[in-house]
């Protein structure tokens, strides 16, 4: 569609539309920032405590520190 | 011509600037590198981890040479300029100074001990005081009264040093000009004069030690199995080696479990030993009088054996391993119980096991036998009778042989885990009636000098070989004694005993090629010659190392049995490496080996002539049953591994202070910013700074 014939209230609705998606994006980046921080200090911080399960987790193990 | 000349100019600058220009590497300038470092390494087990631990990229620590116990108060509490590395002298390398140093380690870098050229008076001995005592016979089950040496404390000078984790690197040095450098530095630049500080720039040392493994086996060993990535990294492996054993009468090898009516006097000795570094292990007394003994023994029952066969069959076996929790001796049996060896324990008739036999202090052996089985009346009847052997085997020579005279539980023997199977008669020979008589147990001092190898000033290295010292003699008498006891154990009549007697020559030729130099004319001659590179100019090694890698001691053993039991056929050398006697044969290969050997050059030529040696030495593999069964906590059997590095260095320089660092670098970073300024505000303002230097283009006249 050509935006340019388009009447002024249906560029508005269409914006406000656009937004929304915009607005939920911002909504994810702040979840998924607040649970990965999470997740990984508590990996970091118990790892080595978790002795089987954390090795079983991890991709690279750091040599010669528990 | 003007171009010419400057061609002819620019290559004579060039030539000028090769020639004059040498190569100068800055790091050269900063750096002395260490050039004999001997490090101590993390070994683990079930449930320890033992050793020392560099940080990843090296310790650096501010040099201090400990002068005496009341100095550490400098290390640990007063000195300004922490962490620092402590040289110690070998008379500080006590277990009070290292629980000091271990307690307060945030202070300090690392520790490298000075190693004397001479033993040192006093005794030292870095192995716990009661050596293998969870894995013995004696456990809380079998008596509570002999469990961890309630009744015999084994190595009373054992301080437990190797058992203790460090956080921080411990290096050996020897006592030699490199050393010399290291005090001249330390007394140069960091001496405290009368209380002051030491002034910055002071002399660090960095060591580098980083280990890979961590926590335990089961750790470890789960880390070895997990990675993701193209290049599995192994973190650590399991300690091991092989066991060498023959026979008197050759056994078809091909068929294991139970052989019928064969009944087998079992003569062990034990090969390895350890010290509180890594790969130095002289074992001397520990190991090699012990092991030296016994192929001595060997060889002076050659011939008697051959001619007039004795009911049983003595089986000669060299454990490797039974320094860490009886590594050798576990498999053995683990094997024998599951039919994977050429007998098994009901073939088993008797044990005698000779154990460190080289400091006899007044010509007397003692023969030491478990109290507990000896409960059994039958067990009992058959120790008398191996008692009285004994005897008759000693009557009308030097050496005579007594038991300790009260209940005493075994020393740390080989024997006890064949008694964990089952209640077996055997004996454990010693020159101890109750604890050691080595004041050096496990220590890198547990050397030739140790058992009083001396040789007069003037003879060559060809010339030692051949000379019989006075410890070569006494342990003849040992081996003779060994080998008559062993042909009346057998079941051979008492008139052949006087024509065994064991030849002094052999003992010297193995005492100077363990413990003086294994490169020598005889050991060359019996080896075959992809292994002459084996061979070094230095004593042997006796440490057990990691299974994958077979050590040098094991292939000594080896091929020193195969010559001193081992008949030569006349047989060609393809044949012999085949393991056959002619084209036809396929039957010798299961009872016999067959090794091409070197030999000797004859005195025209300088090839030398090989020849075959048919033998039934043979390897049985040491590892701990634990590492086949994967029970990597297990409480029966030994768990040791060893951990794995990447570089093992040290090197000295010069460290300034903290703030001079600190200054260079904010200097630095000053200078980068003002010029950005400089650069920006000349920029903007390049119009204004910089005229063009001719009238305005748009003037018109």
């Amino acid at each position: 569609m050509n935006l340019e014939r388009l009447p002024n209230e249906e560029k508005l609705s269409l914006c406000r539309k656009y937004y929304l998606d915009v607005k939920r994006s911002a909504l994810g980046l702040l979840l998924w920032t607040a649970v990965l921080t999470t997740w990984i200090t508590i990996f970091q911080h118990f790892r080595a405590e978790w002795g089987e399960v954390g090795d079983y987790l991890s991709f690279t193990i750091p040599l010669g520190i528990p | 011509m003007e171009l010419q000349s400057n061609k002819w100019m620019v290559n004579l600058l060039v030539c000028c600037f090769f020639i004059g220009v040498s190569c100068n590497s800055v790091e050269k300038k900063i750096y002395i590198h260490l050039n004999y470092t001997v490090p101590c390494v993390r070994l683990l087990n079930a449930t320890h981890q033992i050793g020392c631990q560099s940080a990843l990229s090296g310790d650096v620590g501010v040099l201090h040479v400990l002068e005496s116990e009341e100095n550490l108060d400098w290390v640990l509490r007063t000195g300004r300029n922490p962490p620092y590395l402590v040289i110690l002298e070998y008379p500080l390398f006590t277990r009070s100074v290292m629980m000091k140093l271990k307690n307060g380690s945030s202070r300090v870098a690392g520790v490298a001990v000075v190693a004397p050229n001479t033993n040192p008076p006093e005794g030292f001995s870095p192995h716990t005081s009661c050596p293998n005592e969870n894995t013995g016979v004696y456990t809380d089950a079998y008596d509570p009264a002999l469990a961890h040496c309630n009744m015999t404390v084994w190595n009373p000078l054992g301080n437990g040093l190797s058992y203790e984790e460090y956080d921080f690197p411990i290096f050996s040095l020897k006592d030699d000009d490199d050393t010399r450098v290291i005090r001249q530095c330390y007394l140069d630049h960091n001496r405290a004069v009368n209380g002051s500080t030491p002034q910055y720039p002071l002399c660090a040392m960095q060591l580098y030690s980083h280990m890979s493994a961590v926590t335990d086996t089961a750790t470890c060993m789960r880390r070895n199995d997990l990675n993701f990535s193209i290049s599995p990294e192994m973190v650590c492996d399991p300690l091991g080696d092989y066991n060498v054993w023959a026979s008197t009468r050759p056994f078809n090898n091909t068929v294991k479990g139970h052989k019928m009516w064969e009944s087998v006097v079992i003569a062990a000795a034990r090969l390895d030993s350890r010290s509180f570094f890594f790969d130095i292990a002289p074992g001397a007394e520990s190991g090699v009088s012990g092991f030296v003994t016994l192929l001595a023994a060997a060889h002076a029952l050659k011939n008697v054996t051959q001619e007039a066969p004795p009911n049983r069959t003595i089986l000669y076996t060299f454990f490797q391993g039974e320094t860490f929790d009886y590594i050798g001796s576990s498999r053995l049996v683990y094997d024998m119980q599951n039919n994977q060896f050429t007998v098994d324990l009901d073939n088993v008739h008797s044990v005698v096991e000779v154990g460190q036999v080289g400091l006899r202090a007044d010509s007397k052996l003692w023969l030491h036998s478990d109290p507990v089985s000896r409960k059994n009346s039958s067990v009992n009847e058959e120790m008398m009778k191996l008692i009285n052997n004994f005897q008759s085997a000693a009557a009308g020579g030097n050496v005579s042989v007594e038991e300790p005279g009260f209940s005493q539980p075994l020393p740390p023997s080989s024997f006890q885990r064949f008694l964990r199977a089952r209640p077996i008669p055997g004996v454990v020979i010693e020159d101890h009636r109750s604890a050691f008589t080595n004041r050096f147990y496990e220590s890198m001092y547990d050397n030739a000098e140790y058992l009083n190898i001396s040789y007069p000033s003037n003879l060559t290295a060809e010339e030692q070989l051949e000379f019989v010292t006075d410890t070569a003699k006494a342990l003849t008498e040992v081996a003779t004694l060994v080998a008559r006891a062993l042909y009346m154990q057998a079941g051979g009549a008492e008139s052949q005993l006087s024509s065994i007697k064991a030849d002094p020559q052999i003992v010297t030729g193995m005492l100077y090629g363990f413990l003086v130099r294994s490169n020598n004319s005889w050991f060359q001659q019996i080896v075959p010659s992809d292994l002459m590179s084996h061979l070094a100019d230095r004593p042997t090694n006796f440490y057990v190392g990691v299974h994958q890698q077979s050590s040098e001691p094991t292939l000594l053993v080896q091929y020193l049995l195969a010559n001193l039991t081992g008949n030569t056929p006349n047989i060609t050398q393809n044949d012999c490496q085949n393991q056959r006697e002619d084209e036809k044969d396929t039957e010798s290969k299961h009872m016999y080996t067959y090794m091409w050997v070197q030999g000797t050059a004859p005195p025209n030529s300088t090839k030398r002539e090989g020849f075959c040696v048919r033998s039934t030495v043979r390897l049985s593999k040491a590892l701990s049953p634990a590492f086949d069964l994967r029970e990597f906590t297990s409480k029966e059997y030994s768990t040791w591994t060893e951990s794995r590095w990447k570089t093992i260095k040290g090197r000295i320089f010069l460290v300034a202070s903290h703030e001079l660092e600190m200054l260079t670098l904010g200097v630095g970073v000053g200078i980068l910013i003002s010029s950005l300024l400089i650069t920006y505000i000349v920029s903007s303002k390049a119009d204004m700074l910089f005229s063009a230097g001719r009238e305005p283009a748009t003037a018109t006249y």
